[in-house]
């Protein structure tokens, strides 16, 4: 495929100026739009190349392949293209939650091309296997979550809003994020949840060879501090900044914070 | 609320609820519940004063905090929306729900059991996946052939165009071996039917082994296969078919010595090249081998 191929497939769009490039990884159940908050803060010293991946928001729907997207590698894949088509080296991956280890995934595949990795809000596996892991849900808690899915996909891939919000959160901020709906389609909503939600890859986390820097909202119901300690103490050369915030996006909800700590990570990597 | 609409809410057959602020704002708080909630759902009284989140399932409060409550602020209210609410022992029950957002942020909440809305949709559910997978199955079978599972003289056509396309794109030679089993009649015939489908069976296996990936092993007749080689010249055509004569040397069905007869064809690259050309000269070619006392290979010479 080529450059002008994958450009519309994943509704590639370019913008800021700098020497930096980093690809703007979007999480389960939005596309790009999640970046809109945090991007202007971003894009005076870097510049950001903003994707969907294929099934989700302005990409090229037909492209979609179930069998392709039934696991991670699927969305791994889309990652190594777009950095293959645009001959992306020295690239910093910014990937919010399931993003986070998809970008993992592609950075095993193409370490030349990767400088570093910053993930937002991570999560290798949802699942607890006390005694050691407590990743936050039991299987029947995610079986009934796909099966609430199913039951409301009527409206709810359409009306589907990224926020995990925090209760703390002003509800104006709220309504103001959830202005813009993400609306996908349900089956491919669904297959992704899957993919997000039933995968463990916990084994992957010791072989990673980057940079990398873990961003977590001291308060989020979907990726606890458990999990962000966890992947610390598996995952060599990674640091963890904590925001003194509520919610899944953080990204969205606290854009300013989470610039902050993208920046001193990549200066203290590489300064200005 | 006056005595007198509580008392006459209480007599309404579906759950009614009003949730709240608190008084930092920071929570919803459940304010106002009937006597449905209680009787139907099983909502303790204690619950009023409580978190609303607290009265759903684990994977409800996701659904709760992704959909229903930014549709909610943003669209004023939700239609018909499934979660489970989770009883104080643990137990789940289905409800749909309807929401309006009030003047003063307060929402008001209606609930009714949906216990056998939820049945019928397990059962759509069940009927899409049994449909899909029997969808799934009829295009498997429509492709392969039943004794030996490879894929059929159709499916080989369908994968030729394309596998035809893209050797001309990138000038690429194709190769084509034509297989027939040498007298299998008289296995047949002397062995019986099952000792003759044991063979094209284990000769199935036996081709798939030995070609590439990236090879097409077809069951293109009786006792006739195909195997298409993308990318792959006469040399390397002609070494799988050496391969093939060794290698089935070693299959022992009932003390039959089989030995095959193989035609072997490559496309022209200075040629326009048409996959039914192809077949016919492998054939072609496959009867010559034949004529000349089988167990041998041919390759089709364009003299």
């Amino acid at each position: 495929m080529n450059k002008q191929d994958i450009f519309e497939r994943n509704n590639i769009q370019i913008i800021g100026k700098g020497a930096q490039a980093l690809l703007m990884a979007h999480g389960f159940g939005c596309d790009q739009k999640m970046w809109r908050f945090v991007a202007p803060m971003l894009e005076h010293d870097y510049r950001l190349v903003l994707f969907d991946y294929v099934g989700s928001g302005g990409s090229r729907i037909n492209a979609y392949d179930a069998n392709r997207y039934a696991s991670l590698e699927g969305y791994a894949e889309d990652i190594i293209e777009i950095c293959e088509a645009l001959d992306l080296h020295n690239i910093s991956i910014v990937g919010h939650s399931v993003s986070g280890i998809i970008s993992l995934i592609a950075a095993h595949a193409i370490p030349q091309r990767i400088k570093s990795l910053i993930m937002v809000c991570p999560s290798p596996y949802f699942m607890n296997e006390p005694p050691d892991y407590a990743g936050g849900f039991e299987k029947a808690d995610l079986e009934d979550l796909i099966t609430l899915m199913d039951s409301n996909f009527i409206g709810w891939a359409n009306y589907l809003s990224p926020l995990v919000m925090g209760h703390n959160n002003p509800e104006e901020l709220v309504a103001e994020l959830s202005d813009s709906f993400c609306s996908t389609d349900p089956v491919i909503a669904k297959n992704f949840a899957r993919a997000t939600f039933f995968s463990d890859y916990r084994w992957l986390l010791p072989k990673n060879t980057h940079p990398t820097l873990l961003i977590q909202s001291r308060w989020d119901s979907l990726a606890s501090l458990d999990v962000t300690q966890y992947m610390q103490a598996q995952m060599p050369q990674t640091t963890t900044t904590i925001l003194e915030a509520e919610g899944h996006c953080p990204h969205m909800s606290h854009p300013a914070m989470v610039a902050d700590a993208i920046r001193d990570f990549l200066q203290q990597n590489d300064p200005l | 609320m006056s005595h007198s609409l509580k008392h006459s809410l209480d007599l309404f057959p579906i759950g009614c609820m009003i949730s709240v602020d608190d008084t930092q704002g920071n929570q919803r708080i459940i304010s106002y519940l009937n006597r449905y909630m209680h009787d139907e759902l099983g909502i303790a009284c204690a619950a009023v004063g409580k978190p609303l989140a607290d009265i759903f399932s684990k994977a409800s409060r996701i659904i709760l905090d992704t959909y229903v409550m930014p549709l909610i602020l943003h669209e004023g209210q939700c239609v018909e929306v499934m979660l489970d609410i989770e009883q104080a022992d643990g137990n789940k029950m289905p409800v749909s729900v309807n929401a309006r957002l009030g003047d003063k942020r307060e929402i008001y909440w209606t609930m009714a059991v949906a216990d056998r809305q939820k049945q019928l949709h397990h059962k759509l559910l069940e009927t899409r996946d049994l449909l899909e997978n029997k969808a799934k199955l009829l295009q498997q079978q429509s492709i392969t052939d039943d004794l030996t599972g490879l894929v059929n003289r159709r499916e080989l056509n369908r994968q030729s165009t394309v596998i035809m396309a893209q050797s001309k794109r990138a000038n690429w030679p194709i190769s084509l071996l034509m297989i027939d089993v040498d007298y299998f009649k008289q296995i047949n015939d002397s062995k019986g039917h099952d000792v003759g489908d044991e063979v094209l069976i284990q000769l199935s296996q036996l081709l798939l082994k030995q070609a590439r990936a990236s090879d097409i092993v077809c069951r293109f007749g009786g006792e006739e296969f195909v195997i298409l080689m993308p990318a792959t010249d006469s040399h390397a055509a002609q070494s799988l078919a050496r391969r093939l004569h060794e290698s089935v040397k070693m299959l022992k069905i009932s003390d039959i010595d089989l030995t095959l007869s193989i035609g072997i064809t490559t496309s022209d690259l200075t040629k326009q090249n048409l996959f039914s050309d192809l077949l016919k000269q492998a054939d072609e070619a496959m009867y010559e081998a034949k004529g000349q006392g089988r167990n041998r290979s041919v390759v089709f010479s364009r003299s």
